[in-house]
């Protein structure tokens, strides 16, 4: 009885112990670690994600797209559900990816070399390493393989059923025209953070617009990954990103692009850019450049060809400033267009230098038109002597040189104007035929698109509504200042038409059309004097003379097969402009 | 004021009068008991029932989602497509295989005078 009584003591004393013990570690659990546990619990069955907002397309006047968002996915392994051997998913998925992180483009009809092909050889081994070595890494749980993959080659390695591979949705950016106005939508990139940012062009300026907002949710979920209805729950929708409507013809900046692309190797020039608008409005019709770059693929091109140097680039416009300062004489009652030029007769000597024309040859008591049709430098050496510096200074800022335009593009540049406190005669003489001072080809727009404007001043701009679902908002400048009275742009337009009828361009233009305009051919200069034999040949014109539809300039830099706008800008001028006729049927007079 | 005592007393009832009425509040005790306790149950299965319905219908919330964002891939999709098939680049190689070819020169034609009946 005793021994009973004992055992049953015993039992008891173990089972209490067992209690005890139970006791302390729940205790342990859900008094002591209790916060610990429920970050744990939380972690396990709370899940935290961000909604990628879709970024706004950006349209041309007709409502094509030029820019817009694609599809894509980023390719990632998990590293603790790999079936197969790293070297396995290696040799299958390492020549898919691999486009994705070295972006390699194949000029057309160009043969590679022996030694290209073993450079890019070495280089795709050099990635299967990497790659393996990757995936090989115990200590890791996740890593991403390859971003913006197409959906096409996420469906060839979906179909080869690799456990641990997969894929997360992502975009990334189309442009359905290929390099088609590639400096004037600029690119999309990364930002510091991993997060899509645009650069350069639209792209670059109305990113605040174009990206929208990303949307968060928060929600619990069960053990298969599905909600809990009942559960928390804590969501914000994302706000896409707002759609652009550009002034852009379509039409117009394929047939510019084309022609460029075509003129600049004819002419073998280092660069060539048009710029087309409607001078009325401001409105910009067509802007390229040539070379230029695949927004798609922009890591793979150098640098230098991001920039737009229609509103990058400064440069001395030559002999098509003149009409700045024809107009500017003729506004003030100066000068008419039959006003003789008394010093025409020879070269100029003004502070110790002498100031020639282009060819040298020397036209005595020219009038005015004709000192614009011969393009003569002395005749605007007169000018520039009747009009006086204070004068010539200011009409020089009112048609908007020396600031910027404000043109909707990232990237705008402006140079300087330095006071006319510190110019000596011989800067007024030489900035009257457009040396010795530096504009934009934006800002030769502006001004020029003054006298096309019976004398308003219109600020240039591309982007004309910006669309945030149902709601458009109008963006389009609608300010406009009176520069120079309506008679002086009148007069000036007809001495434009005689310099295109009369000059070295009459050749090239088409039949029944009147034409304004002016070539220009500015000498580079380089370490501090003019290299003779570079310069930037360029043609400013508007048409038709008597109701303008469009104005353009065509500029290149250092042509090598002439060094003179007559014969290498003018013509490209009239071969687009004959092409915008047709396309905005625009009928001969 | 005077009242009077019978009016103060309370009714005087017999114990076999009690014991009956006694008897008759257990069975409504009762009855509500059971019908509390069918309530509880058809409670409990109904909950049991909206628990599992809620649990599944989890899994069609994220169906439901997973087609709301296939739909919206496949909408993008269709986009790129007519905005592909639309670019300049593509109606161009579309009309040379076509056979058009570009024109040199455009020319305007005058309309021709129409004849006039008097």
């Amino acid at each position: 009885m005793e021994n009973i009584d004992l055992r049953i003591k015993i039992v008891g004393i173990v089972f209490a112990a067992i209690c005890l013990l139970l006791i302390l570690r729940l205790f342990s659990w859900q008094v002591v670690s209790a916060e610990k546990y429920a970050a744990i619990a939380e972690r396990q069955h709370l899940t935290s994600a961000q909604i990628p907002a879709a970024r706004g397309r950006i349209l041309s006047a007709d409502g094509s797209v030029l820019a817009m968002g694609e599809t894509a996915y980023l390719v990632y392994a998990s590293i603790p559900d790999l079936k197969v051997t790293p070297k396995e998913i290696t040799n299958k998925l390492a020549s898919i990816l691999y486009k994705y992180q070295n972006k390699v483009i194949d000029k057309p009809g160009v043969e590679k070399t022996d030694e290209e092909k073993k450079a890019e050889a070495q280089k795709f081994e050099d990635y299967k390493k990497t790659f393996e070595a990757n995936l090989s890494q115990k200590d890791k749980v996740w890593i991403s393989l390859a971003r913006k993959v197409s959906k096409s080659d996420k469906e060839t390695i979906e179909s080869m059923k690799l456990a641990g591979i997969g894929f997360t949705p992502d975009q990334t950016r189309y442009y359905p025209e290929g390099s088609m106005s590639a400096q004037l939508l600029g690119f999309v990139g990364k930002d510091d953070f991993g997060d899509d940012k645009g650069y350069f062009g639209l792209e670059g300026y109305y990113d605040s617009q174009l990206k929208g907002r990303p949307g968060k949710i928060k929600e619990e979920k069960d053990a298969f990954g599905n909600p809990i209805l009942t559960a928390s729950y804590f969501g914000i929708d994302p706000t896409d990103g707002r759609t652009l409507k550009t002034t852009i013809d379509r039409s117009i900046q394929y047939t510019v692009e084309q022609k460029l692309a075509l003129a600049v190797a004819k002419y073998g020039a280092k660069l060539g850019s048009v710029i087309v608008a409607d001078p009325k409005t401001g409105a910009i019709l067509a802007m390229a450049n040539s070379p230029s770059y695949d927004p798609a693929k922009w890591d793979s091109y150098d640098a230098s060809l991001y920039k737009n140097p229609l509103v990058g680039d400064t440069y001395e416009p030559g002999s098509t400033f003149k009409v700045v300062g024809m107009a500017s004489a003729i506004d003030q009652g100066l000068v008419t267009p039959d006003t003789i030029c008394n010093i025409c007769d020879g070269p100029a000597t003004i502070d110790g230098y002498t100031v020639k024309t282009w060819n040298n040859q020397y036209h005595p008591n020219s009038t005015m038109t004709e000192v614009l049709e011969h393009s003569d430098n002395i005749g605007m050496v007169f000018i520039s002597k009747v009009l006086g510096k204070d004068k010539f200074y200011d009409f020089i800022k009112k048609f908007g040189f020396g600031k910027s335009t404000g043109i909707d593009l990232e990237g705008e540049t402006s140079s300087i104007l330095r006071p006319v406190g510190q110019w000596a005669n011989i800067d007024l003489a030489t900035a009257s035929f457009g040396q010795g001072l530096a504009v934009t080809p934006v800002q030769m727009i502006q001004a020029v698109s003054v006298i096309a404007n019976g004398g308003f001043l219109k600020q240039p701009y591309i982007v004309s509504q910006i669309i945030d679902g149902d709601k458009i908002i109008h963006t389009a400048p609608t300010k406009s200042q009176q520069i120079i009275k309506s008679e002086t742009a009148q007069t000036v337009t007809e001495m434009m038409v005689n310099a295109v009828d009369k000059g070295e361009a009459q050749f090239y233009k088409p039949k029944g059309y009147s034409f304004a305009g002016k070539t220009g051919t500015a000498q580079i200069p380089i370490a501090g004097h003019y290299d003779p034999t570079k310069t930037i040949a360029s043609f400013i014109g508007f048409a038709p003379a008597k109701d303008p539809q469009f104005i353009m300039l065509v500029r290149f830099v250092e042509p090598t097969s002439s060094i003179f706008g007559s014969e290498t800008a003018a013509p490209t001028f009239f071969d687009i402009a004959k092409e915008i006729l047709a396309i905005r049927g625009i009928k001969p007079q | 004021m005077f009242v009077s005592l019978e009016t103060l007393m309370l009714p005087v009832r017999s114990h076999h009068e009690v014991r009956v009425h006694s008897v008759a509040q257990t069975d409504n005790l009762r009855k509500i008991i059971i019908a509390l306790a069918a309530l509880a149950f058809v409670m409990f299965l109904a909950q049991l029932a909206l628990s599992n319905w809620l649990a599944t219908y989890g899994s069609q919330v994220s169906k439901t989602h997973a087609s709301i964002v296939s739909l919206e891939q496949s909408n993008r999709d269709l986009e790129k497509e007519v905005a592909e098939l639309g670019s300049l680049a593509n109606i161009t190689t579309k009309s040379r295989q076509a056979g058009l070819v570009e024109t040199p020169n455009t020319s305007f034609l005058t309309p021709l005078p129409l004849a006039s009946l008097k």
